[in-house]
């Protein structure tokens, strides 16, 4: 019985997914707000509007009109005024922005104007911090150990450190882009942590700073840490990292692609052709023989940046008889980017085996053979099957225009 | 004597009928107000654009998807420049436009081939969804992923299936010839399929009113209501509609629809769910509710989401001849599309799909107007013929009109707290004066237009494009 009801409760938490929660968060503060809009409503059909007007629906009508009315007006007015304290703020900082610019520069110079920002701080918090990481983002050297030590004396990097702790999504990110501003020794520990943040958006953020502030160690752990992170934040650190690719390929890379789960690997693989870093064959040989078809297509592509010679030609000719077809296609696209005319017998053969995606692919190859895929392409131009015909004839046409469109 | 029995139950069936419309008129304007409420937590939630930093980032990536933006046009040339342009200068890394040119009548295909240099291409589709045959396919000579699919007259339906046809992206971006996306538009809109490739589907966007604002190379400056009172009504309701209705279902994962206008989807489940269906008018709305059904019933993980950010800025009608026949279009939609796929109500298989999402789009969204326009009439009648007492009518249009003025200032001031796109509080206040008059009169002209849709709807009449008189936007040339 008590195992069972164990089971029943264990079951009922892990029905409760981060998802599910915030829904039930949702609905719960939803309703509270319903309930308090409805109480003045009730409560003045109770006391207010039932002891003076004896039909109900009257009474109820009233309380309505007047809840609902004074909630619209109450509406109204914020709304205006949010946007008036808008308007009055934004004239106020304009004021006191180019005094505040003033003191930074000096200060970013060489000069002591701690106690002015300071005051500055008092009444323009938010200018002063929207210039400080202005100024940080432009300066370097002593200039941004001058600002750093100044935003430690300020308070900011205090408070951005609990808003990356602390804070919302919003905040987390904004602390993580400000953190990654001031100099490594200042903000590095929370960066780090927070990296394990739930949010995909705060552990990019936080990436992105960590590779602003530039540490090898640092570089080679978003790496890491990007392979096994969602394509949203893949995405964005692929970006990143690219002026690192170099410094990748040597040790980061090899390493994660001799690796025995084929997730980083097919990633690793990916972010290398999306940074079109040619990898060692040394590395690839054992991928092309991968047994997962994704990481043996990707190995493929990635042969061409290598260039041409007999064992890459002979791999690209295997990848042309692998049984898989996202294989085929990729050793087609690799032949054709490397004008391998040995590939052509293969490549015709696959026009007529193979799906839409490797037809294309093969055909846009043979466009890329010079005359003698061309002769081939021209053949399948008058081919009974319709498909085939008019992508022959679109990958002959755009191999016979494109040299012109670049002349023109 | 029993003349006064008959006129006792006369007037007990016609309260009880009275307070019935009563009792849902209040349900509607609660369950909206409720899900406005629930709009404003997750919004301010999940206010999460890119920064200019991770723009800047994404921009640079190589491994952003690539996607295709159908643009339908039928006889649009006097908006086809603008938003063709505006399309081609939108901030994403990897990005082709396919505007489908269906046998418009008027010089839309010539423009587009004088304003973009286009020559006639040998590309052909890629897909299999079953289209008009496509005449000629143009791109451009200059550096621009433009292609121009001239094909033979099928409908908005029949347009976007051939752009998909033709699209090379596994993203697909539906947008309407006269609207203009934000620069980062399709950066925010990629955003959830990027956090969850395997399972997202479809995402739509916000669409706005474009009226007035000031139009600068393709895109909206100077966000201001319109000078014309219809069109900040129609403002105010886009507002209440998207982000009262749409951010609360997205929640659930029960979003049924995903404005034409303005919607991402993933082509192999487009093309897997069999395309736009060309013999329904609100073929959006269709294509949604079918995925809904289709992978329910496989029983496959999905998504369908909305987004608040990414806004669509579009030229509503300032005509009321426009407007009447574009809302009974849209209420013949909603009614074609639910009556199509009406296994799915209160059907537990179909999740909260069927049991909320469905059965809110039944019986308030499809059947409401008819409702509300017979709770107005016998709210009238009965007053005149004093079968009820002034109090039921005065708590008739409490609830009513107090109740949609409530809902449309609330979905302002969630704009305000979110959003924020005027930032002139003139602005906030002629668009909360249109939220209260819109009120009076306009919402009722709509509730009877909407009655005439369901029936059209119920007999089954067919239509095609939705015609519009174009206004063209308000461009400014600045040198």
């Amino acid at each position: 019985m008590i195992r069972k009801l164990k089971q029943c409760c264990s079951q009922a938490i892990s029905w409760f997914t981060p998802e599910r929660l915030e829904r039930a968060v949702v609905l719960v503060k939803v309703c509270l707000v319903i309930g308090i809009f409805l109480c003045p409503v009730w409560l003045l059909h109770l006391y207010v509007y039932s002891a003076r007007v004896r039909e109900l629906p009257l009474s109820l009508a009233l309380s309505f009109l007047t809840a609902q009315g004074s909630t619209v007006v109450l509406q109204l007015v914020i709304s205006c005024a949010l946007k008036k304290r808008e308007e009055v703020r934004s004239k106020s900082a304009e004021q006191a922005l180019p005094a505040i610019r003033a003191c930074l520069a000096a200060q970013a110079g060489g000069d002591h104007r701690h106690k002015e920002l300071q005051r500055y701080s008092v009444w323009h918090q938010a200018e002063v911090e929207q210039c400080l990481t202005a100024f940080l983002s432009a300066v370097d050297g002593h200039a941004r150990e001058r600002l750093t030590q100044l935003a430690i004396h300020l308070g900011f990097r205090a408070r951005w450190q609990q808003l990356a702790v602390s804070g919302g999504v919003v905040q987390k990110r904004h602390a993580a882009h400000c953190l990654g501003l001031l100099s490594a020794w200042a903000a590095r520990p929370v960066l780090r942590q927070m990296l394990s943040d739930r949010s995909p958006l705060v552990q990019s953020a936080a990436s992105l700073s960590l590779l602003k502030l530039g540490a090898a160690e640092d570089i080679e752990d978003v790496f890491r840490f990007s392979l096994q992170a969602q394509l949203l934040v893949r995405a964005m650190l692929a970006g990143a990292l690219r002026p690192h690719a170099l410094l990748l390929r040597e040790r980061a890379i090899p390493r994660e692609l001799t690796g025995k789960n084929p997730r980083p690997v097919l990633t690793a693989l990916e972010m290398a052709e999306a940074w079109r870093v040619p990898l060692s064959l040394a590395s690839l040989i054992p991928l092309l023989l991968h047994a997962d078809p994704r990481i043996r297509a990707t190995a493929i592509r990635l042969l061409p940046l290598n260039g041409l010679d007999d064992e890459v030609e002979l791999w690209v000719l295997a990848g042309l008889a692998d049984p898989q077809e996202t294989v085929r296609a990729a050793a087609a696209s690799a032949a054709s980017r490397m004008r391998m005319i040995s590939s052509i017998p293969a490549l015709e053969r696959l026009i007529d085996e193979a799906g839409d995606e490797l037809m294309n692919e093969a055909l846009r190859a043979l466009a890329t053979m010079g005359s003698e895929g061309w002769e081939i392409l021209e053949r399948n131009i008058l081919a009974p099957d319709r498909r085939i015909a008019a992508k022959a004839a679109e990958a002959l046409a755009m191999a016979q225009i494109k040299p012109a469109l670049a002349h023109l | 004597m029993d003349y006064e029995l008959l006129d006792i139950y006369a007037h007990r069936v016609y309260f009880f009928f009275e307070s019935g419309i009563i009792l849902y008129v209040f349900l509607i304007n609660t369950i909206y107000f409720f899900l406005t409420i629930m709009a404003y937590f997750l919004m301010r939630k999940h206010h999460a654009v890119f920064s200019p930093a991770e723009q800047d980032t994404l921009l640079a990536s190589p491994l952003m998807p690539s996607i295709s933006l159908i643009v339908p046009a039928y006889n649009e040339a006097m908006t086809v420049r603008e938003s063709a342009g505006c399309m081609l200068r939108l901030n994403y890394p990897n990005y082709e436009v396919v505007v489908v040119n269906d046998g418009s009548k008027d010089d839309t295909l010539k423009i587009l081939i004088e304003e973009f240099r286009l020559y006639k291409s040998a590309r052909s589709a890629n897909g299999t969804l079953p289209t008009k045959p496509v005449r000629d396919v143009y791109e451009s000579l200059d550096p621009i992923r433009l292609v121009v699919v001239d094909k033979e007259n099928g409908g908005k339906a029949d347009s976007i299936n051939a752009g998909i046809n033709m699209a090379s992206s596994p993203l697909v971006m539906v947008v309407d010839s006269d609207s203009l996306i934000e620069r980062d538009g399709l950066l925010q809109m990629v955003k959830p399929y990027l956090e969850d490739p395997e399972r997202v589907i479809a995402i739509g966007g916000t669409v706005r009113a474009v009226n007035d604002c000031e139009v600068l190379h393709g895109r909206v400056r100077n966000i201001r209501p319109s000078f014309s009172w219809l069109a900040n009504f129609q403002a105010v309701e886009y507002l209440r509609a998207f982000f009262g209705g749409r951010v609360g279902f997205s929640l659930i994962n029960s979003l049924l629809i995903i404005s034409g206008a303005f919607g991402l989807f993933r082509r192999d489940a487009v093309l897997e769910a069999g395309g736009f269906e060309e013999s329904t008018i609100g073929e959006d709305m269709e294509l949604v509710v079918r995925m809904h059904h289709l992978w329910r019933r496989k029983k496959k993980p999905y998504r369908i989401v909305y987004l608040a950010q990414p806004v669509c800025w579009t030229e509503v009608p300032q005509s009321w001849k426009i407007l009447h026949r574009q809302r009974k279009r849209w209420q013949r939609g909603t009614v074609e599309s639910l009556w199509r796929h009406r296994e799915m109500l209160l059907h537990p298989r179909f999740g909260a799909v069927g049991l909320f999402a469905f059965s809110y789009f039944f019986c308030f969204e499809m059947l409401g107007p008819a409702v509300e326009f017979l709770g107005y009439f016998l709210t009238i009648m009965g007053l005149i013929f004093r079968i009820i007492a002034p109090s039921i009518a005065i708590l008739f249009f409490t609830v009513s009109i107090m109740g949609g003025i409530l809902l449309s200032t609330s979905s302002l001031l969630l704009e305000e707290y979110t959003d924020c796109r005027y930032p002139d509080w003139r602005h906030s206040l002629r668009l909360s004066i249109a939220a209260i008059v819109e009120n009076f009169g306009f919402r009722q002209v709509l509730t009877f237009w909407r009655v005439q849709g369901l029936i059209d709807g119920i007999k089954g009449k067919k239509g095609g494009w939705g015609a519009m008189e174009r206004r063209g936007f308000n461009v400014v040339h600045k040198s």
